[in-house]
């Protein structure tokens, strides 16, 4: 599957939400024909370089009364130039900022016009490659003139759905103003945007800005595109890998797998997360689950701070300060420096994987593990730091040992979960 | 009334199994269980125990003595024998699986350590302090239940589960990509045994070497029971139920759920070939009798 990208219209409302940036992969932003000024197309640009969102020209029929929703008479020559001196405009606030205009869709009446007019199209494109070049793409229905014109001119296409309107029976889109024109219902939303981002004949996905509750919406067809895009891998017949998508709060998607009906267990490591599960009961919408979280603002507690006592009398330690060209002083001072946070916990009961390591103490594991480590070892791999809970085989270089410290209790399992923060302190003697 | 069953004598590591203690893996715990769960399952119906109830797990002779009433006892799964308060019986050691099971009706009543009976020794944890069994062990018993005779066709099922000819089914992935095609070609093509340096944390296989040029992802990765971990030397281990919760370790294939008990079963030197199959005839597998009675 190629990937589906979400795109919204935006720089068109006074108090529009910043989050709409953030969700969309690709803003088409009010350029003064239907809406939108000056400010409001600095601002959008600025959201767009923010959130590294991908801005792109909405040029309408100049009607800004109507909000470019009712066609208008207008010949293909000054259709062109409106288009041109539209796009024009935001074009040269971008360059101010540095931030490429890339694509074009345009609004309302216009886009359904052109669609139907080979020299409404023309003239949109003409214009749009006036003001943009022909290194642009262009928005637009899946099939029609809009499509032709900009093929005739060398530009990208992106064919467009609606994630946040019905359709009929035949697919085309219920006229708004009639019942079910606008999905308002997020569930129906999310059916319409698999049907849409699976079935292959669009590449991009549009929610309104203006529909009523739009950041919702958008969220939801976003974490959808999201988890569409990497598909859980089954890890035998009970267990399915996910990968864990950047930012996500390590602990809450623990949490959020773990509510899924059917989910025995939730492990999260570095780079994944996985879900254990009978084999007959396998828990649906686990990535979405993960990418929801990853599109929903949250404030986190903060976790508890746990404090460990050091000997730093580990075998490698003057290894570990010979890679790093410092003595084995500042090892020890660098180690104990920083608050690291558990990444993971795994590998052996309470094992925690702490990090970030100050990437100049960090060294590679040993090429040939020890068969066995003691327990309170205190060790360095990469990047993570870690204590062993008990004697076991092991590769990490060992730099020192806990003291009067347990990192697994019976009763109530590891010490360290995920998200604790975690200090080295050193003790001599 | 308490009654005991007393370690007089034994010739193998024997330790004290469950149903494992599922759900804890976040702890970093795996999740334990039988070696094979058919034989505990079977040897617990006999003597009218809970199917995951707690029994001996054994590699080699096991002597017993009952002490404080008469105990009914089932090995493997065949009809319960009755002990005579005082009486000792000898278990010989397995040689049709490579562990057998010794289930007493009332359960062996260990103390529960997060959720489950089990001995897990990396951690000293769970079954009887932790460790293999000695002997002069006394383990406690629960209350007994109602024996159930078991079946021609429970023993017959039994058999065809654990059928040491029978192949192997897996699910490949999730990394078969980073093997390529000859890979997978050994893995499904071969005959291995199954190693003697196996054991709860992993069964490791001799044979032909899986070709990979892949030295694993550096960092850990999630892990499963039944995963099949190709090692630098081309060695498959599959993942057995005390396995790290965590690894580094690209996965060729991974055992369907119906089938740990299978290969669980496989002494050191018997042959092993593995055979791709579904999702659907994974879940088709696992829901027949034997394993979801």
């Amino acid at each position: 599957m190629t990937r589906c990208l979400l795109n919204i219209d935006l720089g068109e409302l006074p108090g529009e939400d910043e989050q709409l940036y953030a969700l969309a992969h690709l803003a088409n932003i009010a350029c003064g024909g239907h809406a939108g000024d000056v400010d409001s197309m600095r601002r959008a640009l600025e959201l767009c370089e923010r959130h590294g969102t991908l801005a792109g020209a909405h040029p309408s029929y100049a009607d800004r009364e109507g909000f470019g929703r009712k066609a208008l008479e207008v010949s293909p020559e000054v259709l062109r130039a409106q288009v041109a001196e539209q796009c024009g405009q935001l074009a040269a606030l971008a360059r101010e900022r540095g931030v490429p205009v890339r694509h074009a869709k345009p609004h309302g009446a216009l886009y359904h016009a052109a669609n139907a007019s080979p020299a409404l199209a023309r003239a949109v494109v003409d214009g749009v490659v006036e003001a943009l070049g022909t290194k642009v793409t262009l928005v637009g229905p899946g099939t029609g003139a809009l499509r032709e014109a900009a093929r005739a001119a060398g530009l990208g296409y992106a064919r467009e759905g609606f994630a946040d309107r019905g359709t009929l029976p035949d697919g085309s889109l219920i006229p708004r103003g009639q019942p079910g024109a606008v999905l308002t219902d997020v569930a129906r939303a999310r059916e319409n945007t698999v049907r849409l981002a699976t079935g292959g004949t669009v590449d991009t996905l549009c929610v309104h800005g203006d529909t009523p509750g739009a950041v919702a919406l958008a969220r939801e067809v976003r974490a959808m595109l999201d988890a569409l895009e990497r598909p859980p891998e089954p890890l035998g017949d009970s267990a399915l890998r996910l990968v864990l998508p950047e930012g996500v709060d390590r602990r809450l998607a623990r949490e959020a797998l773990c509510a899924l009906p059917g989910v025995k267990d939730a492990v999260i490591t570095e780079a994944h997360a996985c879900v254990y599960f009978d084999p007959v009961t396998p828990p649906e919408d686990a990535a979405l689950v993960l990418t929801r979280l990853r599109v929903t603002p949250v404030s986190t507690l903060e976790r508890p701070l746990i404090r460990i006592r050091v000997r730093y009398d580990g075998e490698d330690l003057p290894k570990v300060a010979a890679h790093a060209g410092l003595s084995v002083d500042e090892v020890v001072r660098r180690h104990t420096a920083r608050e690291y946070t558990v990444r993971c916990v795994g590998f052996l009961p309470g094992f925690a994987y702490l990090g970030d390591v100050d990437p100049s103490i960090a060294c590679p594991r040993l090429a040939t593990p020890r068969t066995r480590v003691p327990a309170l070892a205190v060790g360095i791999a990469g990047e993570r730091t870690g204590v062993y809970p008990f004697a076991s085989p092991g590769g990490w270089n060992l730099v020192g040992t806990a003291l009067d410290f347990t990192a697994f209790d019976p009763a109530r399992g590891a010490v360290m979960q995920l998200g604790d923060r975690v200090r080295f302190e050193r003790e001599d003697g | 009334m308490t009654a005991w069953v007393e370690v007089t004598g034994l010739g193998a590591p024997v330790t004290v199994q469950d149903g494992g203690r599922p759900g804890h893996m976040h702890h970093g715990v795996p999740p334990g269980g039988a070696w094979v769960p058919e034989l505990l399952a079977a040897s617990n119906r006999a003597v009218g125990n809970a199917l995951n109830a707690a029994a001996f797990e054994a590699h080699g002779r096991l002597e017993l003595c009952a002490q404080g009433r008469d105990l009914r006892v089932s090995v493997d799964g065949a009809p319960a024998q009755v002990l005579v308060d005082g009486a000792t019986l000898t278990v010989p050691a397995p040689t049709r699986y490579a562990v057998r099971y010794v289930a007493v009706d009332g359960a062996l009543a260990v103390p529960e350590v997060l959720g489950g009976h089990g001995t897990l020794r990396v951690a000293h944890l769970g079954g009887w302090e932790g460790r293999p069994l000695r002997t002069g062990d006394r383990l406690p018993l629960g209350a007994p239940g109602t024996p159930r005779e078991p079946s021609d066709a429970d023993l017959q099922r039994l058999a065809e589960a654990l059928d040491p000819a029978a192949p192997l089914r897996v699910l490949l992935g999730p990394d078969t990509a980073r093997f390529g095609d000859a890979a997978v070609a050994v893995l499904l093509g071969s005959t291995f045994t199954v190693s003697p340096a196996s054991d709860r944390v992993g069964q490791r296989l001799d044979g032909p070497p899986v070709p990979h040029g892949d030295e694993g992802a550096g960092t850990s990765r999630p892990m499963m029971r039944g995963a099949i971990q190709i090692t630098l030397s081309g060695a498959p281990i599959v993942l057995g139920p005390d396995h790290p919760t965590t690894g580094g370790y690209p996965l060729i294939a991974a055992l369907i759920r119906a089938d740990w008990g299978r290969l669980g079963a496989r002494r050191p030197g018997a042959p092993v070939r593995f055979q791709a199959v579904s999702l659907e005839e994974a879940r088709d597998a696992w829901m027949n009798p034997t394993h979801c009675p």
